[in-house]
């Protein structure tokens, strides 16, 4: 394993112990009550990090060039799968959205796979017309196309975050891949009344971010996460009220152990853990643009700026939140929040990247014969 | 190919990534440094839960420390409508368990409210056998409930508390503050679901348990009392009935009961107006037992001896266009006949004697016209006119006890002061308190409202009134064992404002023994059926009441 390896590894191993830590703490009273098992979620977790390690050690070891033919199935199996979760038969609904597919005892979010299957794709495909991504009609049209049907499923589920997500993930690829600012302005203003119409037309969603803008105003209501969360956080200090201590988890914050454990970590063990969570994602974020810029090919770099910047990203969004630096959103706090698909996911995520890394090697003894 | 510029624009991305985190820190501290503190205090106000913990309500005894009220555990029966499931089915079997039409439980059960009470405070099992249904949603509290052991006795002077144990009426409405207690305060912490969190409860202060009564009444009186009452009541069909019975020398309340009554237990069963002390908030004419006040002015001033003759105009005495009749005719009398044969003309001639400043004196300081201060609630003064606004046909009423309005235990009071020697006592129902311990937190002495006659007076007046049992027209109220001295009274109701021939107040007041008085009964009789003399309707009661509590007294001197 390389360098960027090991320390890929470290991080996500910490991120997901300080997660496993958090899960049982914000989530033991809540699990005793619902399940009569305080380690419900723990087990979980548990469980979907030990599947996690395995699926991340076979992104890891798959052959490379594999990974280019497999970026089309996978993107259709996440289609089908993302079509399948509309279908009420198959569907689990949850606070009016359809977002589970029913896997027996658990459930498996699609939107998850088809985060990583999108970047994979959109790596590929854009790596292989490398020559042909500044041309409107012949380079960018197939990857636009694709990306509307992958965020319009989603966001039909509804889930805008992570439709959200997806798109600045993509965009950020097209960006990357060397697309002109000028069509990704185009992309980015033609998509502003889609999201005018999506955010202001739905109640809920104005409201949050009416309370966004001014959270104390209606502290019982709309504001009442911010809040919530903003008290979990200022409860906390320097450094927190002690591990287990929370009080804010006590069904005051909603959502405790999954969009919301940052703010109880916060309570719990003050600014030394909220920003040594910061600085260990912004060490994650370097690494794994790190192994990026060391990838031996464009869809290598591309497909390590994808998975980065998602995880990232999701990280910024998450926290942002959390702060109150965003509208709220509902998603998870990469390796840290409860959640089996987002945790699977992104460990295969690690695994792609720790690919890409075994590789990087390679990429300078063909560049050294080049010359 | 990964070009300079690919690397350049992804170092553009890692660059505002990097430029997000460091936004994140700042932000964080922000919140969680600079603003901690007012957060932190913003978040404990919403843990914070205070609340009360209840005392126990303090005890009430009589002057032997028989219990009359006290606490005894109940369940209370609720329900958490939201956690309900399927209840319909059960339904039947809790309305059969708490008596409750299933209608009205499934009306309580689907409400919106996450809480309700099904039946407070149902008898003590009733919760168990509720749990034993094992329904989701519904379950019991352990409470208390106010319970008088004696039921309907002494109902009156004790009074009822409400749902929530506050003192409604009686002694535990006069006494609450002493009954009650003081909460104690518990501070903890608050999960968002409104429940304690155990391990966090950080201050509190215990309650302090309500102090106990002990009233001057004694149970076994009372029970004579209520007992002999009641059958007078029942024979004589009558509307209503009152008793007292007190220890002239203290002013001590050794009995008081009213018909009709009502059970605290369940007074809510009872007429509302069933539970009126009538003794003491309700005011009427006394009549001819108002002469001994009379008399005892005529005595005190001097104007007349015992043997003074006094004529009695054969029965009839017109005064000012209006005459006033006797039920028997009589000519010359002695002042003691007066008042032994009861003639309404003689006491008339004493009043004019005196006149009205010296008569009114006399009624004011006997306690008429004002509250006797006894510690129960809601009494009735009575109206006693100035002089100033009396008739010229109020000398030919008040000195036989019309014109003017008394209530039974102002009646009783003054009589106390003859038998006590002359000097008035204040009526007093309550002896002392006592903390939870048992100790005496305040002791009611006997309170001397003041001398109204000279000793000598009151031994005349003791005289007459003993001539009234033994010759006059007490002579149904008479004991073989004891010397009694009393005086009937049968009063016309006014009606319409005239004087009913049909209905009347029924009177005896006595007390005994006559040379050294241990105890004086005024029994009184509202619209009794049949006969209405005073002597007929409340002359046996009185003796049947004399001779159980002479027989009772003579017991606990020789026990003691």
């Amino acid at each position: 394993m390389t360098k960027s390896s090991c320390l890929l590894f470290l991080l996500t191993f910490t991120l997901v112990s300080i997660g496993l830590v958090a899960i049982y703490s914000t989530s033991a009273i809540s699990a005793e009550e619902k399940y009569g098992d305080s380690a419900h979620f723990l087990k979980r977790q548990l469980m979907w990090t030990g599947l996690g390690l395995a699926f991340m050690l076979i992104a890891m070891v798959t052959k490379y060039e594999l990974l280019k033919v497999l970026s089309k199935p996978l993107l259709l199996l996440s289609v089908l799968l993302l079509i399948m979760v509309l279908l009420p038969q198959f569907g689990k609904e949850a606070g009016g959205a359809r977002r589970w597919l029913r896997l027996g005892r658990f459930s498996f979010q699609p939107s998850e796979m088809a985060k990583l299957a999108l970047i994979l794709y959109l790596s590929a495909y854009l790596a292989r017309k490398q020559d042909r991504v500044k041309e409107l009609w012949r380079g960018l049209l197939a990857p636009l196309l694709v990306l509307g049907v992958v965020t319009g499923l989603i966001l039909l589920q509804p889930d805008l975050g992570t439709g959200l997500l997806i798109g600045m993930v993509s965009l950020i690829l097209l960006f990357v891949a060397g697309v002109r600012i000028i069509y990704l302005a185009g992309i980015g203003f033609s998509s502003l009344p889609a999201l005018y119409l999506l955010i202001f037309r739905v109640p809920y969603r104005q409201r949050r971010i009416l309370a966004f803008l001014d959270p104390w105003k209606d502290p019982k209501g709309a504001g009442y996460q911010i809040t919530q969360s903003f008290m979990a956080l200022g409860s906390g200090g320097l450094d927190g009220i002690g591990l287990g201590e929370s009080r804010q988890k006590l069904f005051y914050l909603p959502a405790a152990y999954t969009d919301f454990i940052y703010s109880i970590i916060g309570e719990e063990l003050g600014f030394m853990a909220t920003a040594a969570i910061v600085i260990l994602f912004l060490l994650f974020i370097w690494t794994g643009m790190r192994i990026a810029f060391r990838a031996p090919d464009l869809f290598g770099h591309l497909l390590g700026v994808g998975i980065t910047a998602a995880i990232g990203g999701q990280a910024i969004i998450n926290m942002g939140v959390a702060t109150g630096s965003l509208p709220t959103k509902g998603i998870p706090l990469p390796f840290i929040s409860f959640g089996g698909s987002s945790l699977l996911m992104n460990m295969v995520g690690v695994g792609l990247l720790m690919n890409i890394s075994r590789h990087s090697g390679v990429s300078k003894l063909k560049t050294k014969n080049q010359k | 190919m990964v070009t300079k510029w690919h690397k350049f624009r992804t170092f553009l991305v890692l660059f505002t990534l990097t430029v997000c985190f460091i936004y994140l820190l700042q932000r964080l501290r922000q919140i969680q440094l600079v603003a901690g503190e007012t957060l932190a205090q913003e978040a404990r106000a919403q843990h914070q839960l205070n609340f009360q913990l209840s005392p126990r309500r303090g005890n009430i005894y009589d002057r032997n420390g028989k219990e009359l009220a006290v606490n005894v555990p109940v369940d209370s029966i609720c329900a958490w409508p939201k956690k309900t499931r399927s209840i319909e089915k059960d339904v039947d079997k809790l309305s059969s368990i708490l008596g409750i039409p299933a209608s009205t439980l499934l009306e309580k059960l689907c409400s919106r409210k996450s809480f309700v009470y099904l039946t407070r405070k149902a008898e003590k099992g009733k919760g168990a056998q509720v749990r034993n249904l094992n329904l989701p949603g519904v379950g019991y509290l352990k409470e208390v409930k106010r319970f008088y052991p004696k039921g309907q006795l002494a109902a009156h002077l004790l009074g009822f508390v409400d749902v929530d144990g506050v003192g409604l009426e009686g002694l535990e409405l006069y006494y609450n503050r002493y009954l009650r207690g003081t909460p104690g305060w518990c501070q903890a912490e608050k999960d968002a679901r409104g429940r304690e969190i155990l391990p966090f409860r950080s201050n509190h202060a215990p309650p302090t348990d309500g102090c106990h009564l002990v009233l001057t009444i004694d149970e076994v009186i009372q029970h004579i009392s209520e007992r002999e009452l009641e059958r007078t009541f029942q024979e004589r069909k009558a509307k209503g009935a009152t008793i007292v019975v007190m220890n002239p020398r203290t002013g001590e309340i050794l009995a008081l009961a009213n018909r009709p009554t009502f059970n605290p237990n369940s007074f809510k069963g009872d007429e509302v107006s069933s539970r009126r002390n009538r003794a003491i908030t309700d005011t009427f004419e006394p009549g001819s037992t108002f002469k001994v006040i009379t008399a005892a002015a005529g005595l005190e001033e001097g104007i007349f001896q015992l043997k003074d003759k006094i004529f009695c105009e054969e029965g009839s005495y017109r005064l000012c266009g209006h005459t006033i009749r006797d039920v028997h005719p009589h000519g010359w009398l002695s002042f003691k006949e007066v008042i032994e044969v009861s003639s309404n003309i003689g006491v008339v001639k004493i009043g004019q004697a005196l006149q009205k400043e010296r008569l009114y004196r006399y009624i004011r300081a006997f306690g008429f016209g004002t509250k006797t201060g006894a510690d129960l609630p809601g009494e009735v003064k009575g109206l006693i006119r100035h002089p100033h606004s009396w008739s010229k046909l109020s000398l030919g009423a008040i000195p036989f006890g019309q014109e003017i309005t008394v209530n039974a235990v102002q009646l009783a009071t003054a009589l106390s002061a003859i038998a006590n020697g002359g000097i008035l006592m204040r009526p007093m129902v309550v002896d002392s308190v006592l903390d939870g311990e048992g100790e005496v937190v305040r002791k009611f002495e006997p309170q001397a409202v003041g001398r109204v006659i000279s000793s000598r007076t009151a031994k005349q007046l003791t005289n007459i009134l003993v001539g009234v049992v033994e010759k006059g027209t007490g002579k149904m109220a008479g004991l073989k064992e004891y010397r009694v001295a009393g005086k009937t009274g049968t009063a016309q109701k006014v009606e319409e404002g005239r004087y009913s021939h049909t209905k009347f107040i029924s009177s005896f007041m006595g007390y005994l023994p006559a040379g050294d008085p241990e105890i004086v009964i005024l029994i009184t009789v509202d619209e009794p059926r049949g006969d209405y003399y005073g002597a007929m309707v409340a002359g046996p009661t009185f003796r049947r009441v004399a001779e159980g509590v002479m027989t009772y007294l003579a017991i606990s001197k020789i026990k003691n």
